[in-house]
């Protein structure tokens, strides 16, 4: 263990357009022995507040930042030890670090600049895409928000994943058009194939949340060769049991102050919601044409759809599946994964509500990940 | 997402509402700028460039060039818009309000109100506001809680790019008179503004930035030197939140009183005068219902109860500045300079 005496506690990348983010709080003190995946640093970025976990076992040796310190993307924030090397080796590895750093940080920042391809018909998407490390996965991953979101309600995910990660916009979303078709799912479907030829992905682990999901599983049915593996995060597709007011009301709410309680409940941890989480989402909603897709999309493929339809029959899709739920989620109930037939892994996390992959960001990382080694390319 | 300027803001908001909507049409001094420069219509688009471009696109008919009469053209316009159109007056500067007042407050914020609900003036006024450029008493001054005070006019102060289009749309949109006040040394300001068109509502202020010491409310230009403030005040470990309420009619009284209840302590920066200004009339909404959540006095930062001097050394002593609202910050805190 001896190259790993100590370890520096950096600030994290969650997600593709964090820079910097800011110190709330150490949860532990200086001195204190932290156990690996403890909950050691509070750090708010421009979307939310979220907690750091201890990447090894010590002694938190060094909180080096301070409560209300702005820091880049991998700046030192504290120093774990293994045992006690000293204050010199302490000081020696910290001086070293900040001599080390400015270089890295120059080289990181070009990989969080949004891309997008227009398809057929004028549609565009915009997207993020994050290439796979060294030793990752050869398979690629595309990531499929929910309804209302947009890409970078993965802030805590794409970079976690071991995998070229393709985080795209739906059409109606976020930067992309503001084009739905029919609002169906066969037509978001339609466009996530369409841009996957486009990018010359053949094959994908597909990873869709709540619309996502249904949009995924649409795909799964309809273009099977394109998907490799499938994973479900709080949503079953077309006969899913929906949260109706919720809907209603986040299609209603054109202002902070009434939008935020509909945000809300996305979340078991409520704090989560900043305002400037709010704010961007509005600022989504306001863009000339949002409104109207969205109301399209949740009459189309989430309110009522045009024939009353069963649940999918997902022992029908011969693909790898799993489906992730919150176990607090108040948009769609839980208990709905109870039948699924044999073959489904259902994972349900505690204290986690309908955003399961930011609550729960590391667990859901690694079964995404875990998901994705298995399959294999 | 492009990058563009607090000018390119207005300039594509103005543009892609008259492409959506036929009755929206341009008038104003200049507003084709350069009429009468050399011949070359369309070379300046008004002295700050914001309406360059337009006149090619639209055409004389829709972008009027007026002369220097704003009793004339501001009374044009008032009367379009009663005939259904959805008129942009350009009032260059603010300070020229003067020879309009009639039309603008006897006629267009009374039209709905008097004729009961059965016909109204949609009717934007875009005009500049703002100290900066020594260009003298008459060419510097803030206007806009003179308008505010009016019943029957809404009040925008945008401070950013982003702002200025979104409130520019939704008052070409709005039913109602609109005064639409750009501070002249924003015009260069430059931040990320979506190119699609999109509207943000009235009456809802913008939280700046978060904290948790002191709440500072700051308009239009002020809300620069706030977070210049700030900035310096974060260092210090004083935590500042500050509040753009974005439009002083409706004024989002509701958002201020609840960061105030959180803080305790406010500081209003303005920069229209210290008497009957949005200043004083924040602060007195805060005190009437606010006291108890509050700790110390409330500090108005304002400039003097005086003409704008021309002379730009004193120009410079009379608009508020970061190290004042420092101190007002402070002195709030109960801390010594």
């Amino acid at each position: 263990m001896a190259g790993h005496e100590l370890t520096a506690v950096t600030m994290p990348k969650w997600g593709m357009s964090m820079t910097t983010g800011q110190v709330v709080g150490w949860l532990e003190e200086d001195g204190a022995r932290v156990e690996k995946g403890a909950e050691i640093v509070e750090i708010e970025t421009e979307k939310t507040v979220n907690v750091l976990e201890a990447v090894e076992s010590g002694i938190l040796v060094r909180t080096i930042a301070q409560a209300g310190d702005k820091l880049p993307v991998g700046a030192l924030l504290g120093v774990i030890a293994q045992n006690s090397p000293g204050n010199e080796a302490i000081e020696a590895f910290i001086e070293k670090f900040q001599q080390d750093f400015t270089t890295r940080d120059n080289n990181d920042a070009s990989d969080n600049q949004p891309l997008d391809i227009t398809l057929a018909d004028n549609i565009t998407i915009a997207y993020q895409y994050l290439p796979a490390g060294q030793d990752g996965d050869n398979l690629p991953i595309i990531l499929l928000h929910g309804f209302g979101g947009d890409r970078n309600s993965w802030l805590f995910n794409s970079a976690e994943l071991n995998s070229g990660v393709y985080a795209l916009d739906l059409p109606g979303h976020g930067g992309s058009s503001k084009k739905v078709g029919d609002g169906s799912l066969a037509f978001l479907a339609h466009i996530v194939s369409e841009f996957m030829t486009a990018l010359d992905l053949p094959k994908a682990h597909i990873v869709g949340h709540s619309l996502g999901a249904s949009v995924a599983l649409s795909l799964a049915h309809s273009f099977p060769a394109k998907v490799a593996a499938l994973t479900l995060l709080s949503g079953l597709g077309t006969g899913t049991e929906v949260n109706r007011q919720y809907i209603e009301g986040f299609l209603a709410a054109n202002r902070r102050k009434t939008l935020k309680p509909w945000m809300q409940q996305l979340f078991f941890n409520a704090d989560m919601v900043s305002r400037d989480m709010v704010e961007e989402v509005l600022k989504a909603k306001r863009i000339e044409g949002a409104e109207a897709c969205l109301g399209k999309i949740a009459a189309a493929a989430v309110l009522a759809p045009a024939e009353p339809n069963p649940a999918p029959d997902l022992a029908q899709l011969t693909m790898p599946l799993q489906v992730i739920w919150g176990r607090q989620d108040r948009i769609a109930p839980p208990d709905q994964t109870r039948d699924l037939p044999d073959g489904i892994t259902v994972t349900i996390i505690e204290k986690a509500g309908h955003m399961v992959h930011m609550e729960a960001a590391k667990r859901v990382n690694k079964l995404i990940r875990d998901f994705s080694a298995r399959t294999g390319s | 997402m492009a990058k563009k300027s607090y000018r390119q803001a207005v300039n594509e908001a103005i543009q892609q509402e008259m492409r959506r909507d036929s009755a929206v049409i341009l008038i104003g001094e200049d507003v084709a700028g350069g009429a009468g420069a050399g011949g070359k219509d369309d070379a300046w688009g008004g002295p700050m460039a914001v309406t360059k471009g337009l006149l090619a696109e639209f055409g004389a008919e829709r972008v009027v060039d007026t002369p220097i009469s704003e009793a004339g053209y501001i009374g044009m316009a008032i009367g379009a818009a009663a005939g259904g159109l959805r008129p942009i007056a350009d009032l260059m500067f603010n300070d020229f309000i003067g020879v309009c007042f009639d039309q603008v407050v006897n006629q267009a914020a009374k039209y709905r109100y008097m004729y009961g609900g059965q016909d109204s003036i949609p009717l934007t006024i875009r005009t500049m506001i703002g100290a900066g450029l020594s260009i003298s008493a008459q060419h510097s001054q803030c206007l806009y809680p003179v308008f505010s005070y009016f019943a029957g006019l809404k009040v925008v102060v945008p401070s950013c790019p982003y702002d200025a289009k979104g409130l520019l749309i939704s008052a070409i949109r709005d039913n109602d008179p609109v005064i639409f006040c750009e501070h002249k040394l924003l015009y260069d300001m430059v931040e990320e503004v979506p190119d699609s068109p999109y509207s943000i509502p009235f009456g809802e202020a913008r939280f700046v930035r978060d904290g948790g010491d002191v709440t500072i409310v700051a308009l239009s230009r002020m809300v620069h030197i706030a977070l210049e403030a700030a900035t310096i005040l974060a260092e210090q470990g004083i935590d500042c939140e500050i509040i753009d309420p974005r439009t002083t009619t409706p004024l989002d009284v509701e958002t201020i009183l609840e960061s105030v209840a959180a803080t305790g302590r406010l500081v209003i920066v303005d920069e229209a005068g210290p008497r009957c200004g949005m200043a004083a009339d924040i602060a007195a909404m805060v005190a009437e219902d606010g006291f108890s959540s509050l700790k110390a006095p409330i500090i108005k930062v304002t400039p003097p109860h005086s003409p704008i001097p021309a002379a730009p050394n004193l120009e410079k002593l009379y608009i508020p500045d970061a190290a004042r609202v420092i101190a007002a910050v402070h002195k709030v805190m109960g801390r010594k300079d």
